[in-house]
Formats: C-alpha cells, sequence, structure tokens
C-alpha cells in the first residue's frame, strides 16, 4: 500500500522517532509503513490520520483508483 | 535525505541487535568457566590446561563488555522513545540480563565437566543449581513474556507472529521427520533440546528479519 507518510512528516520537519513518539509506536514502525512494508491496522491508520489532521483516504492509497 | 539515513540506520540497529545477543550468550559461557576454573583452582585443583582456559575466557568476557559498549545497542540520547516502545525494550532487556544469569549459572554448574560445551549437554545438573533456574524460567520469565506482550506495537507484535509461526511450521516437520527416521534407524534418538534450539534459533530469525527488513 502506497502512502504520504513520509512526506507529511517532512513538512512538519519530524524525524521518525518524533513521529513514533506522536503515534506511541517504535521507530522500527514508522519506517515499516513508510517504506510499504508494514500496513498498518485500521486503529493505527486512525491515529495517523488524526495526527495529520486528514481523512485515511488522503494518506493511504490502495492503488485501485 | 535525512528519511534515507534513518532507513539505514534501523539496519544498523539490526547488526547491533544481533552483535550484543552474541555478545551476551558468549559473555554468559565465558563467565561460567571464569567462576568454575577460579573454583577449581581454588580448591587445588589447577593445572596449566585449566589455567589457560581460566585466561582465555577472562580475555573473553572483557572482549564482550567492550564489545557490547562498542556496539551501543540503545537509542540515542537525544532520540525520543515512545513510552511502550521503551517498556517493551526494557522488558526485553531484563530478560536478556536473565537469561545472562541462568547461562552463567549453568556453566559454572557444569565446568567441572570439563568439556568445552558440556553446559549444553544432556549430563546431570546438581538441584541446587536447577531449581532456582526452574524458578526463574516458569515464574518469572512468563511474566515478563506477558507484559512484554502487552507492551510491544503492532509492527513488532507481526513480526513475532510470524517467526512464531515459522517455528512452529519447523517443529511441525522436523520433531515427526527425527523421530520417524531414528525408528528407521537412520538417525540417533531425537534431541529435545537440539530441536528447541533450532526451532527458537528459526523463530528468532524470521522475528528479527520481519522486524528490521
Amino acid at each position: 500500500m502506497n502512502n504520504r507518510l513520509k512526506v507529511l512528516r517532512a513538512e512538519r520537519n519530524w524525524s521518525q522517532a518524533e513521529l513514533a513518539l506522536r503515534l506511541d509506536v517504535s521507530r522500527q514502525a514508522v519506517n515499516a509503513i513508510e517504506t510499504g512494508k508494514h500496513d498498518p491496522s485500521l486503529p493505527l491508520a486512525f491515529r495517523i490520520a488524526r495526527l495529520f489532521n486528514q481523512s485515511i483516504e488522503e494518506i493511504f492509497n490502495d492503488g485501485h483508483e | 535525505m535525512m528519511a534515507m539515513s534513518e532507513e539505514r540506520s534501523v539496519g544498523r540497529m539490526a547488526l547491533k541487535v544481533v552483535g550484543t545477543a552474541v555478545l551476551i550468550l558468549v559473555f554468559a559461557y565465558s563467565l561460567g568457566v571464569v567462576v568454575g576454573a577460579s573454583e577449581a583452582l581454588l580448591e587445588g585443583r589447577g593445572g596449566p590446561a585449566r589455567i589457560a582456559r581460566l585466561a582465555v575466557a577472562l580475555v573473553s568476557v572483557a572482549g564482550c563488555v567492550w564489545g557490547v559498549i562498542y556496539l551501543r545497542p540503545w537509542p540515542r540520547r537525544d532520540e525520543p522513545v515512545a513510552p511502550r516502545t521503551r517498556k517493551a525494550n526494557n522488558l526485553l532487556l531484563l530478560s536478556g540480563v536473565l537469561g545472562g544469569v541462568i547461562g552463567v549459572a549453568l556453566a559454572t554448574a557444569t565446568i567441572s565437566m570439563d568439556e568445552p560445551l558440556a553446559m549444553f549437554s544432556n549430563g546431570p545438573i546438581a538441584p541446587a543449581i536447577v531449581v532456582p533456574v526452574l524458578a526463574v524460567w516458569l515464574l518469572i520469565v512468563p511474566l515478563i513474556s506477558w507484559q512484554w506482550h502487552r507492551s510491544v506495537d503492532e509492527h513488532e507484535a507481526e513480526a513475532y507472529r510470524f517467526g512464531g509461526l515459522a517455528g512452529l511450521y519447523l517443529y511441525a516437520f522436523l520433531a515427526p521427520a527425527w523421530w520417524l527416521a531414528a525408528r528407521g534407524g537412520l538417525v540417533p534418538a531425537p534431541d529435545t533440546m537440539v530441536i528447541y534450539a533450532i526451532v527458537l534459533g528459526v523463530w528468532g530469525i524470521g522475528w528479527f528479519w520481519r522486524r528490521y527488513r
């Protein structure tokens, strides 16, 4: 699944560790989501969406559009 | 640029964790040799071979300590860590320390066998060592494991499940295959601890690979 997490993070000048702290996950988890190696669960996707004040669809794209 | 270097640093952290795990194992074994050989020397059961073994073990212990300090397998001080991740890391560290203590206890208890790898054999061990080790293994380690599972994030939990499934499949094929081959006279009788070590090794590799790939 594609996502804009890295872009959104860079816009705020956050490191992976800072984003991980805000999401209460490990830095490895943020890295895995950004690189498409881990698809977040719905609860985590909602946390990410709320943090960036965007909808889940604006951040994540399953490639079917 | 920052993101690229952070991706690389995840790989570096993976190498540090593997290196540290190996060093802890070697440290536990070497410390056991130091304790056992010192005990033997103090009791007047010394000899050139035992003195040489003690010297090598001391160098090994010092090398392991230096190695862990050199690798620094912990997050940088200026790097923020989420509370649940910190708790999970601390619990993992605690279980590593307990593993080291158990390793030292077993190495010390089996040093008199005068075999370099007696610790991993099926030879007898004094009940005074076995009972406390069993108490730690059956009462404390499960509690730590339970707390750890409550603390990890979903990415780590998924990595752990992947490794566990790989280990379970390996066990499901390896154990009966060995048992059957032994009944056919092709191989020696199955060794529980060898199977355990192989399964746990695959489990760990799978977990580690999914977490840091």
